[in-house]
């Protein structure tokens, strides 16, 4: 019976947070300048696009039914590169977080002890069958929609909409540099959730995909736009954190100040969906790879 | 059993991660000072910060809260933020300052270092306000009165003139910041004055590039909100004379011949007649007087950057010599 289960609504609530990741501390970031929304939009229809092509292509690809040496050579080849790049991801995800965390969240606990426990909670996931890191998704999904949609109504008295005005078109010179650190994060590490869906589903399930991706973008569209409309573009990306800086302006009355605290889930299970999926496209990467090349010999 | 106990391992874990430390949970009391603003002068190259502290005892309601001062003195602020940590007993929450007081003796280059030091430590919130007074020592002694510290006061004064009398200081870090990045770089901080039954909001301090650069009195502070589109639903006092309005627009034209000509409009709502004549008086004299200075101290060549890109393309290397020599028209209607 559980091979039958879809889990559609949990697949998109994953890639919703797998997009998210360790983005949304970063996000904007310094090259945003002027046009930054523009920038984001046009690395949205691109993720969108180039993830739904990929998924078919991976697919086929990763498909051991009727596979010719070539294409096994060609899908070893892919495998590796992809589990490579998997773990830098997953790196650079676990290392930005465990540096937020440091500087904002736990500044007087010790390092190490905060990544001792982010690993163990990571390397449980990974071990776990699909479902649980699936299921974990699905529940935070619906608490940190609610921590987004919730900030950016606290702060709409305090955004300055002529920060997102657009007084005159980029170039396209000027929009690539503005598109640019968002196609490195979170447009580049979006391109595993279609190996991610190959080696879990072992089919294209293109509607979640696209479902996925955009929830996600969405998300993170709205975090990016309350710095921006809070702070302007240039100030948003200049500082560390720009998100979490958002969110500690937010004040109901004179009671509830520095609300910043609930927003803390949403990193961690963002970077943690994040590094969990990386972990397991590692790992069954390694397992397509000894699989490949057992059935060569 | 199995699964339970790994659902309540990595509860517990991700409970940790999150933020809940079981070490301060079972602590009877937590007590830290709790730093309500930060006073920044200088003399020579040696920066001096005060910052006012509270010693808040969270679990004992009944427990009296202590405010001090306490200072550090160091060659740039975070020597003098260091040094004045050194004098204090327990740890500095930064957390929950609300105001930076910038004291009369900080100049160009001070003002930048003290900028860089708010926007780089990560723990001051970027909404922190801004504001300017003759000393910030002697602004931070005064007593507190409706709150427990000056820097709220402070805090509660500026929400309550924005929601009294509409008037829109844009004074926080963040908007600085911005402010600060513009082709004309310049801004204005309330000033306070210190007198002997406390202290109050007593016009403002227009800094320009950084430095500060023209005093305006409360008048004329009331004449540079309404022309930086800054003065919203409120009352407003003009020659002795109060007046409320409902809504306000400004509306700035530019135009290029051989020199520069602004032209303002002032739509003050409800329409009064003396009201127009005297803000119109008002604008028009405070903008003479910038004019003469040869300081944009309005910012309307930012203006002219986000939208009149081919007239700020041709005027921007010279835009201060132009600005020198503009025509300008003031109408209230």
């Amino acid at each position: 019976m559980k091979e039958k289960t879809v889990y559609f609504t949990h697949q998109i609530a994953l890639y919703s947070l797998f997009i998210m990741g360790n983005a949304v501390i970063d996000l904007p970031q310094k090259s945003a300048d002027e046009f930054t929304f523009l920038g984001f939009l046009v690395t949205v229809v691109l993720s969108l696009s180039v993830n739904l092509v990929l998924t078919l292509l991976i697919c086929r690809l990763f498909s051991t039914e009727k596979a010719s040496s070539f294409k096994k050579t060609v899908a070893t080849c892919v495998a590796v590169l992809v589990a490579i790049f998997a773990l830098w991801c997953a790196a650079d995800t676990f290392s930005d977080f465990i540096s937020f965390v440091g500087k904002v969240i736990l500044p007087r606990v010790s390092p190490f002890l905060i990544t001792l426990l982010f690993l163990l909670l990571a390397l449980f996931f990974i071990t776990r069958s699909k479902e649980a890191s699936l299921k974990f998704s699905l529940l935070c999904f619906w608490g940190i929609a609610g921590v987004i949609i919730f900030f950016l109504l606290s702060s709409v008295r305090d955004y300055n909409l002529q920060n997102i005005f657009i007084f005159s078109l980029p170039t396209l010179k000027q929009l690539y540099h503005q598109s640019k650190p968002y196609i490195q994060n979170p447009l580049l590490p979006c391109l595993l959730l279609s190996a991610y869906n190959a080696v879990t589903f072992k089919k294209s399930r293109l509607k979640a995909t696209a479902l996925g991706i955009t929830v996600g973008y969405t998300l993170l569209g709205l975090c990016v736009l309350g710095s921006v409309l809070l702070f302007g573009p240039y100030t948003a990306g200049r500082l560390d954190f720009p998100y979490s800086a958002a969110v500690s302006t937010v004040t109901l009355g004179s009671l509830f100040t520095r609300m910043d605290g609930i927003s803390y889930l949403l990193y961690f299970a963002c970077a943690l969906t994040r590094t969990t999926v990386c972990g397991y496209v590692i790992i069954e990467m390694g397992r397509l790879i000894k699989g490949f090349t057992s059935k060569k010999l | 059993m199995k699964k339970l106990l790994s659902v309540i391992t990595a509860f517990s874990v991700g409970c940790l991660l999150c933020g809940c430390s079981l070490k301060e949970a079972l602590s009877p009391y937590t007590q830290e000072y709790i730093v309500s603003s930060l006073g920044f002068e200088a003399y020579g190259d040696t920066y001096s910060i005060s910052l006012e502290v509270l010693m808040i005892n969270s679990e004992d309601k009944d427990a009296q809260k202590l405010c001090t001062v306490i200072k550090g003195m160091g060659e740039n602020p975070r020597e003098a933020l260091y040094n004045a940590s050194k004098s204090s007993a327990l740890p500095l929450l930064l957390s929950h300052c609300g105001v930076a007081i910038i004291g009369e003796s900080i100049e160009k280059e001070h003002f930048e270092e003290i900028h860089s030091f708010l926007t780089d430590n990560t723990q001051i919130t970027p909404s922190v306000y801004l504001i300017y007074t003759q000393s910030a020592e002697a602004l931070l002694g005064c007593e507190a009165t409706s709150s427990v510290a000056v820097g709220y006061d402070i805090m509660n004064m500026l929400n309550t003139r924005n929601k009294a009398d509409g008037e829109q200081y844009s004074c926080r870090l963040y908007e600085i910041d911005t402010l600060k990045n513009m082709p004309i770089n310049t801004f204005c901080l309330p000033f306070f004055e210190v007198t002997d039954n406390g202290f109050l909001i007593s016009g403002g301090e227009i800094f320009y590039d950084n430095s500060p650069a023209l005093s305006l009195t409360p008048q004329q502070m009331t004449a540079y909100l309404v022309t930086t589109s800054s003065q919203g639903s409120g009352e407003i006092l003009l020659n002795g004379q109060a007046f409320w309005i409902n809504s306000y627009n400004t509306q700035t034209m530019f135009y290029m011949d051989s020199v520069l000509k602004i032209n303002l409009t002032l739509n003050p709502r409800p329409y009064n007649q003396r009201l127009c004549s005297d803000l119109k008086t008002a604008v028009a004299d405070l903008l003479r007087l910038s004019v003469e200075t040869g300081k944009d101290i309005f910012g309307f060549g930012n203006i002219i950057y986000r939208k009149e890109k081919a007239l700020w393309k041709r005027i921007k290397d010279s835009y201060p010599e132009y600005y020198k020599n503009c025509k300008f028209t003031v109408d209230a209607l």
